[in-house]
């Protein structure tokens, strides 16, 4: 057979794939009908063959990069991204990730490197009053010490402009990308994470240490307590996510140094789940409860109520799961 | 069957900035991939109805809230999401595509050739934000395409993904000439002409290209080929090797 004969018999069925390819495309949201899709399957196998053979058919360069073309498009429209599934964020968030973070030692490294940081500039700071200044810089320590330098009560009775809702999405906003970045900066072999673990550490102990010894430390402490658990686990978590990410990339356990890293990645993701979860959940806590004028009691409760509520995620979060491995 | 990619088209794998895919069918195909410069164009295109949503995001929110300091809650929120998911959530809905990467014909596949899953969308953006955020970092970005070899930023790397660019090329058909001494020509060749597939190549590269030479320069080029096809179908040796190949390209893919 002649090629014109062949290219003007195919013509036809390449011009209906196009088609068929754009319409698809143009539809996102409302699925395509059955038989344009089998449809679509039966020409999209007769281009591939079409391509296939395209050598023993003497087509010209041109027809065979056009068909290159037309094969990748019909390819993409058929086999589409899965999108996201969200009960399986929640399988994900309240099985497997528990389970995970329970055993991983990037999650202890991070708490350590974290809590000890935290621990020796607190106690630094509140020993000599340079070390803050120091740290934070002059200027900040100012600005802290003037916003804890009125109780909560006296601001809030005069209205000075604070409005929760527009607080709590503040919170949000700033320590959500915090942690974010906190994940992502691990892809520099975790050097990143555990930077910006050690530097949040150092300058959240300093403060604390400096307010504890200052004069407006009951008003300081009136408005962190209720919702430190949930951030500095949360920073934590986040942390140890990326460092997860980063070790993968040194410790490659017999796999390339790329497939190891993006093992450990996907493998690091429901811990960022989890970091975000804690961060919305300390920034309503934070917008809401810490900024109120309820009683210091009820606030250390709630965070003795959370701190529970972590520890019983992390230790037996997951656990049913164990014992009915079939039950997904 | 047996060799799938030696049929697929061309022989060797071209030293362009392709990437050879196996589809589930077993059919090797060819992808250009996203360079730097279409992919930072794409970025631009985002970066912009980013804004635009941002504003519109924040103007809704004041709206809602009657101009009180509570409609910044929900637009920071909104703003978190949509600095953070924006490119997870359009690459992981449309298919590897946000509207910039559409509009530049650019498309996230994982790097197998199969579509990206949710979390590979999700990670290949949040490891983006390393790269991404800070100017300066615009030059991590960089060398880390620049460095792997299929214009992989960090985030594609640690998520397993490339971008490839999705052609739509101009269907081509045969060309046809209407010369009255490629017909003289075309009547002394037999009916079938068996010229192999390399030389059917060749003359259909040569036919389809021709028109951009002089005369001089097509002679020169059309000769080594044209030779042995008048000494094989007992052509005259004056005749203009240009012509002689358009018989032959006449012969081999039109007939008649």
């Amino acid at each position: 057979m002649r090629v014109a004969e062949r290219l003007t018999q195919r013509e036809a069925s390449w011009r209906e794939l196009e088609r068929l390819v754009d319409q698809m495309s143009e539809g996102h949201f409302h699925r395509p009908e059955p038989a344009a899709v089998l449809r679509l399957g039966q020409l999209y196998r007769g281009v591939c063959s079409d391509l296939m053979l395209a050598e023993s058919y003497d087509l010209p360069r041109d027809t065979v990069a056009y068909l290159h073309g037309l094969v990748g498009r019909a390819h993409n429209a058929l086999y589409r991204a899965q999108g996201f599934r969200f009960r399986d964020w929640g399988r994900v968030l309240f099985d497997s990730a528990p389970r995970t973070l329970r055993h991983d030692p990037a999650l202890r490294l991070a708490a350590a490197v974290f809590v000890v940081s935290f621990l020796i500039c607190a106690l630094v700071a509140a020993a000599q009053p340079v070390f803050a200044r120091q740290v934070v810089g002059e200027k900040y320590l100012a600005a802290i010490d003037h916003m804890y330098s009125r109780p909560i009560e006296s601001l809030r009775n005069e209205g000075a402009g604070r409005d929760d809702a527009a607080m709590a999405g503040f919170y949000i906003q700033h320590n959500t990308s915090i942690g974010l970045q906190c994940f992502a900066w691990g892809i520099l072999f975790g050097v990143g994470s555990l930077f910006q673990l050690l530097s949040n550490g150092v300058v959240l102990g300093t403060i604390f240490g400096h307010m504890a010894v200052s004069p407006h430390a009951f008003n300081f402490f009136t408005f962190v307590t209720a919702h430190t658990s949930f951030e500095l686990t949360a920073i934590v978590v986040a942390g140890a996510a990326g460092l997860r990410m980063g070790w993968g990339l040194i410790d490659t356990r017999g796999r390339s140094r790329l497939a190891s890293l993006r093992r450990e990645a996907t493998r690091a993701l429901p811990a960022l789940g989890v970091s975000v979860l804690l961060f919305v959940l300390a920034a309503f806590v934070e917008g809401f409860l810490s900024a109120s004028t309820l009683p210091y009691w009820s606030k250390a409760s709630v965070a003795i109520l959370s701190a529970l509520l972590i520890a019983g995620y992390l230790s037996l979060g997951g656990r049913d799961g164990n014992r009915h491995p079939g039950a997904a | 069957m047996s060799q799938p990619s030696r049929s697929a088209g061309f022989a060797d794998p071209p030293i362009d900035a392709t990437v050879r895919l196996m589809t589930p069918e077993r059919i090797v195909f060819d992808y250009p991939l996203g360079g730097p410069f279409r992919r930072f164009t794409a970025y631009l295109v985002d970066l912009c109805l980013l804004a635009l949503l941002v504003v519109g995001a924040l103007a809704l929110s004041l709206l809602l809230s009657l101009g009180s300091a509570a409609g910044m809650g929900p637009a920071l929120v909104a703003y978190l999401l949509l600095s953070w998911g924006y490119g997870a959530f359009c690459e992981g809905v449309f298919n590897g595509q946000t509207p910039g990467k559409r509009a530049l014909g650019l498309r996230v596949v994982s790097e197998r050739g199969v579509p990206i899953t949710g979390a590979q969308a999700v990670l290949r953006n949040l490891v983006g934000a390393v790269d991404g955020l800070v100017p300066f970092f615009f030059m991590l970005r960089l060398s880390s395409m620049l460095l792997s070899r299929k214009f992989q930023r960090l985030g594609d790397l640690a998520a397993g993904t490339m971008v490839i660019v999705e052609q739509r090329r101009p269907r081509l058909g045969l060309v046809r000439i209407q010369e009255p001494r490629v017909q003289a020509i075309l009547d002394r060749l037999p009916v079938r002409m068996a010229v192999g597939s390399k030389l059917a190549r060749a003359l259909s590269d040569y036919v389809r290209r021709r028109h951009r030479f002089g005369r001089g320069l097509r002679e020169e080029m059309a000769e080594p080929l044209a030779r042995p096809l008048r000494a094989r179908f007992g052509l005259a040796p004056g005749e203009p090797a240009d012509l002689v190949l358009c018989a032959g390209y006449h012969r081999v893919f039109l007939g008649e």
